[in-house]
């Protein structure tokens, strides 16, 4: 238990004093005669030869609410005594990992030198994608402290932010000189093309390796160098690495990419594949090979009577006459009981995900078989979704090869049919990161951030004492004493 | 008359009507005159006529006024001033004590009584406070007129401070102009109870009265223990279950040792139950032991 103001216990010493004058008037009326000459021959009597009330019920009373008050005024708080205490939130995203970032060094020391007995709470804060994410990412750290009785916060970190009030800062004591980086790996045919990121002053020859291929790469100040390396197979992994010079942040001098996507064997299947020869076309102008056997990367049918579920992705293609359903699942894909047989202007069609891009032109005329329900629908006209979609199927409620549609004309028929295909055999081929830093963290060689005063520190310290979560009884201890002296008055003198 | 404001009589009119019928009795002033014949003689042959008033039943006939019921038809008798007359000089004891149990009214109300009579029989009268070993002294006045006067004094009275009657007594004022009568009104619960100045006033040939207040109350405490604090020097002490009964065997003690000093010193020495009404201890009492006539 603490208390808030110490001194009002000395209160209670009147407690002590006045049940010493309650027991030496031994209990005795004090009566005022006109003369003790009266009863000078009277027996002598001691104030302790005097009956006492073996319980002053009333005395009992005044004396713990005297306590009580006393303890009030004191204002105590019971929990567990606090010391003065810093919250401090540690930057851990990747450019604090930089050779010449010291701040968290730097902060140990600040911080012994201002309170060497206080506690520190301490918190990290680091994005998934190992950025900072400053200063969004501070807020919640913000709550949590103003909630623990902290006035603020110290934040330890590189990036270039300025102290306000209630945020105390503590930078590297200087900030990297040079940095270069591997910024990115992007496919250009069966190669991959390597750009390498200077973020220094100076201009820099990096040497970048790929397995055992190297390239010498010259980079500029501030600018950007790249280099070629053949590309890894579809499903391959490759990592591109920068071997020298050394600089300040080597976190970013390594880039592990998977080559993926780009999947475009397809199994057409439907009554009659030749009575879709649009689709057909699209498929192929979308870079799909059509297998009538063997492996394929996605199912594409056309024509009625489909019913789920598939074992590989699959686009749907409606015609009519038709019966589909993906069964009665939540959130499975259903035709609409409204018909739907007349034509739409690619005006009329709203999109939107992953297909908002590629909207008929508005003049182009489709032909709705149906109205979808479930799914996500992706297009829709005026009375229902065409299009809508799950996690491995796409239901398009247009028939292509309507004659009285000219959609096939168009060129986001085979656009559509891509996107549709890149949806469900996971996008084009393309070489993505595995293991890479974000652009904005590499960019380390800058100024450091003005590391706050002493005072600045101090002034965020929560100091010794009680904190905002104990419990402070003093309220019901005044009630108490209210009580007790109220009760007192009605009870009679014993 | 412990209210203030304008001094009144605090008695019925019967009572008041019948004060005038009687007189403190001084023997030991008249009979240092050496005159009883005269004294005798001296109610309406030796005074000068100063008032009319009413008559009632018990006047001596001998002072109707038999000029003025010719001319009004109504029995009137005449009052007179002696020229000889001694005076009488009210001592109240107003100390804290006599504040206790309604023992200063009573006194108040006496000493107003005893004025009005000796005011009444033609004597000069003076009354006077003692508490502290001060002694607050009015002025004398004469006439049965001047008793307002006399309660206006009364009325001052402080019951406050403790009794030293003999510091008291000490600073009476003398007085040139014939013999007196000295009445102390008081509790007499003091170490200093005036005996040794009582004395002394009676060997110069004064008339010494005192008539000693018993509050019964005085001597009542509480069942079991008590703390008893002396009214007047405040200090305390604790007695027990068998103080009363001590406190009574020591007041009756005191009034014997009283009644020894009255009788040594030809003082006038009269108990008086202050519990009891004014009436009755001037018309029972005071009358009965002779103090009045």
């Amino acid at each position: 238990v603490t208390f808030e103001r110490p001194l009002a216990l000395a209160l209670a010493a009147a407690v002590p004093l006045a049940w010493w004058l309650s027991r030496n008037r031994s209990g005795a009326p004090v009566v005022r005669v006109a003369s003790l000459l009266a009863f000078r021959h009277a027996a002598a009597a001691t104030p302790s030869a005097a009956p006492r009330r073996a319980i002053d019920l009333r005395l009992a009373m005044v004396l713990a609410a005297m306590t009580l008050l006393a303890l009030a005024a004191a204002g105590p708080a019971f929990g567990a005594a606090a010391r003065a205490a810093f919250y401090v939130v540690f930057d851990r995203s990747v450019s604090t990992t930089a050779r010449t970032c010291d701040a968290a060094t730097r902060t140990d020391t600040l911080l012994r030198d201002i309170a060497p007995d206080a506690e520190r709470v301490v918190r990290e804060l680091r994005n998934a994608d190992g950025t900072d994410g400053l200063p969004e990412s501070l807020a919640p750290h913000l709550a949590a402290a103003r909630d623990g009785g902290f006035p603020g916060v110290v934040l330890v970190t590189d990036s270039a932010i300025e102290a306000t009030p209630g945020i105390a800062i503590v930078g590297p004591s200087a900030g990297a000189a040079a940095n270069a980086s591997v910024a990115s790996a992007v496919l250009d045919g069966d190669d991959a093309v390597v750009a390498v990121r200077n973020h220094g002053a100076k201009d820099v020859t990096v040497r970048l390796v790929c397995a055992d291929v190297a390239h010498d790469v010259a980079v500029p100040a501030g600018g950007v160098g790249t280099a070629r390396f053949a590309a890894p197979d579809r499903g391959e992994m490759a990592t591109f690495e920068i071997v020298s010079p050394p600089d300040d942040l080597t976190a970013d001098d390594r880039l592990v990419v998977r080559r993926t996507g780009g999947a475009r064997r397809v199994h057409l299947t439907g009554a009659n594949p030749r009575a879709c020869p649009h689709l057909e076309a699209a498929l192929r102008a979308a870079g799909a090979e059509i297998a009538h056997d063997g492996e394929s990367d996605a199912d594409v049918t056309y024509g009625r009577g489909i019913v789920a579920p598939a074992h590989r992705p699959r686009l749907v293609v409606l015609a009519p006459p038709f019966a589909m359903s993906t069964g009665d699942t939540p959130g499975a894909i259903r035709e609409s009981p409204a018909p739907g047989s007349e034509t739409v202007t690619g005006a009329q069609v709203v999109g939107r995900g992953p297909f908002v891009d590629v909207l008929p032109a508005p003049a182009t005329l489709l032909a709705p078989t149906s109205r979808l329900v479930g799914g996500d629908a992706a297009w829709s006209v005026p009375d229902g979704a065409i299009v809508s979609s799950t996690t491995d199927l796409i239901v398009l409620a247009v028939d292509p090869e309507d004659p009285r549609s000219d959609w096939h004309r168009d060129p986001s028929f085979p656009a559509f049919v891509a996107a549709a295909l890149d949806r469900l055999t996971d996008g084009p081929d393309r070489l993505v990161a595995v293991v890479a830093v974000p652009p904005s963290e590499s960019d380390v060689v800058h100024a450091p951030p003005a590391t706050s005063s002493p005072e600045a520190l101090r002034a965020v310290m929560r100091p010794a004492g009680a904190r905002e979560d104990d419990v402070r009884p003093a309220r019901w201890l005044a009630l108490g004493a209210a009580v007790l002296l109220g009760a007192a008055a009605f009870v009679r003198r014993v | 008359m412990t209210d203030g404001g304008a001094p009144a009589s605090p008695f019925d009119d019967a009572f008041l009507a019948s004060l005038p019928r009687l007189e403190i009795a001084a023997s030991r002033v008249v009979a240092r005159e050496g005159d009883a014949g005269r004294r005798a003689g001296r109610r309406g042959g030796r005074v000068e006529f100063a008032d009319h008033r009413p008559y009632v039943p018990g006047d001596d006939p001998r002072h109707i006024d038999w000029a003025a019921f010719a001319r009004s038809g109504r029995l009137h008798v005449k009052e007179f001033e002696k020229s000889d007359e001694f005076s009488i000089l009210l001592v109240v004891d107003d100390s804290a004590s006599m504040a206790l149990h309604g023992k200063l009214v009573a006194a108040q109300r006496l000493a107003y009584a005893l004025a009005y009579l000796g005011l009444a029989a033609g004597h000069r009268v003076r009354a006077a406070f003692a508490s502290g070993g001060a002694l607050r002294a009015g002025g004398e006045v004469a006439g049965r007129a001047r008793v307002r006067d006399v309660g206006a004094f009364l009325l001052g009275a402080r019951g406050a401070g403790v009794t030293r009657l003999t510091e008291s007594l000490n600073r009476l004022p003398e007085d040139g102009r014939g013999s007196r009568v000295l009445i102390v009104i008081s509790d007499l619960w003091a170490e200093d109870d005036g005996r040794a100045a009582l004395a002394s006033r009676v060997r110069r040939g004064e008339e010494v009265e005192v008539f000693h207040l018993v509050a019964s109350a005085d001597l009542a405490l509480p069942d079991g223990f008590v703390v008893a604090e002396d009214a007047e020097t405040g200090e305390r002490r604790v007695l027990g279950p068998d103080a009363a009964a001590a406190a009574s065997l020591e007041a009756a003690r005191r009034e014997a040792d009283w009644r020894a000093f009255a009788a040594r010193h030809a003082v006038v020495y009269v108990p008086l139950d202050a519990s009891k009404p004014t009436e009755e201890l001037v018309l029972g009492t005071l009358h009965g032991a002779g103090v009045l006539r």
